[in-house]
């Protein structure tokens, strides 16, 4: 059972965690919002097709692959952990989940305040 | 002797220096870096996306067993130097002021400065010779999945950024509903343990990846005392911040408290083995000397005040 299924199964259930949670800026496509959970995975998914993606964010490059779920900053790899369609932790944020993978990049850029990333954290898929 | 946890607003200023010193001292020798680095790989794998292989202390029944058995291991190692020191807990229910004795500089050291967020006061600021030596740096090749070296970044001093990512402490009715709640855990025995389902997880509710429909967001009570103090406590290496076992201290007084309002329940779930989770009477990684069975009465090894 994917977290999809499991959301999409539970309207009407008792818990009501419809989407995941923990957005960063909500409303940009690819970052994905509140109520736009699987629009945001097939952005993903489209995205994915493209090949890499690359931004400037408070003037550190994130770059995103998501054929293979990994998400570096300036170049350097962010401990990423996939939960399921829509729902990641990072090394930088463990007790929250984001929508996206960019949005784990976001958030780690705004946690680090300058500081790097260093060498050695991977995601989990080795 | 009878160890007895309390609430740190109990604390003698005498109890608080001894519990400081105890803690420094611990850190001094390497053990609390040992376990800094103890949880950061088993929390890693436990959040691992993977086809096999158990979540022992996250998303997992094992939440509470798991970290009982952790914070046991800090306390006993701190009674080493001050037979009198026990961890004390943080009810963040009411105890939700940043002016709160909890972040004197006696004691837990305030919220991180403005840029930063560089904490600079008490007895674990960097400049008062606290310094993070785990999850700082890398060692050897081997994938971090496997040696627990999950480098975050290259700061050695410890950050808070309290009320920033998450504004809101838990509060008494999240509390108390959850621990209204009268089944322990239940299937998957994971993060989406009650999803579309009436019966409802103790553990993913305390947890704070599962909510009741009048609750707005996610991440409550164990989730949100890590997102509102911020800084380590937000990220991978968690433990690096002391609050981290007072949090834990909480959690697992709650879970005391879950257990002598429900006597009649299951008190542990699963009890038939299972592929990913522990069963009543594994034993837990990764030490394999007590499992959930052993754990479950905390008179053996403490009380609460």
């Amino acid at each position: 059972m994917n977290r999809r299924n499991v959301v999409k199964g539970m309207a009407g259930g008792v818990a009501a965690a419809a989407v995941p949670f923990g957005i960063i800026e909500a409303g940009r496509d690819r970052i994905g919002a509140r109520d736009g959970a699987d629009d945001t995975a097939d952005a993903q998914a489209g995205a994915a097709r493209q090949g890499p993606y690359s931004e400037t964010y408070k003037g550190r490059t994130i770059t995103v692959s998501d054929a293979d779920d990994t998400v570096h900053i300036d170049g350097k790899q962010l401990h990423l952990m996939k939960m399921g369609d829509g729902a990641y932790l990072s090394a930088m944020c463990h007790y929250r989940m984001a929508p996206t993978p960019l949005a784990t990049g976001r958030q780690a850029v705004d946690e680090l305040r300058g500081a790097n990333l260093l060498p050695g954290g991977g995601s989990h898929h080795a | 002797m009878v160890h007895v946890r309390k609430n740190h607003l109990d604390m003698s200023a005498n109890e608080k220096r001894r519990f400081v010193r105890a803690l420094r001292k611990v850190k001094e020798v390497g053990i609390y870096d040992e376990l800094v680095g103890l949880h950061i790989r088993i929390n890693s794998g436990d959040y691992l996306d993977k086809d096999k292989g158990k979540r022992w202390g996250h998303m997992s029944p094992g939440l509470f067993p798991w970290h009982r058995q952790y914070l046991l291991l800090l306390e006993r190692a701190m009674q080493r130097f001050d037979p009198t020191v026990t961890l004390p807990y943080w009810d963040w229910t009411k105890d939700q002021s940043q002016d709160s004795p909890l972040w004197g500089d006696d004691f837990m050291g305030g919220n991180g400065r403005p840029g930063d967020r560089q904490v600079m006061t008490g007895p674990f600021a960097r400049c008062n010779g606290w310094k993070l030596n785990i999850s700082v740096i890398p060692v050897g090749d081997e994938h971090p999945a496997f040696n627990g070296h999950y480098t975050a970044d290259d700061r050695d001093y410890l950050v808070r950024d309290m009320g920033t990512v998450n504004p809101h402490l838990p509060t008494a009715k999240e509390m108390a509903d959850t621990l209204a709640l009268t089944t322990y855990d239940t299937p998957p025995y994971n993060y989406t343990s009650g999803y579309g389902s009436e019966t409802q997880s103790l553990r993913n509710h305390l947890e704070g990846y599962a909510k009741f429909p009048h609750e707005a967001e996610l991440g409550k009570l164990h989730g949100a005392g890590h997102t509102w103090v911020g800084g380590h406590m937000l990220y991978i290496g968690s433990p690096n911040d002391p609050i981290f076992f007072m949090h834990h201290c909480f959690i697992d007084k709650l879970w005391t408290i879950w257990q002598q309002t429900h006597p009649d329940v299951p008190q542990y779930l699963p009890v038939d083995k299972h592929p990913e989770v522990p069963s009543l009477h594994t034993k837990l990684a990764p030490w394999y000397t007590m499992s959930p069975a052993d754990l479950l009465d905390h008179q053996k090894y403490y009380r609460y005040a």
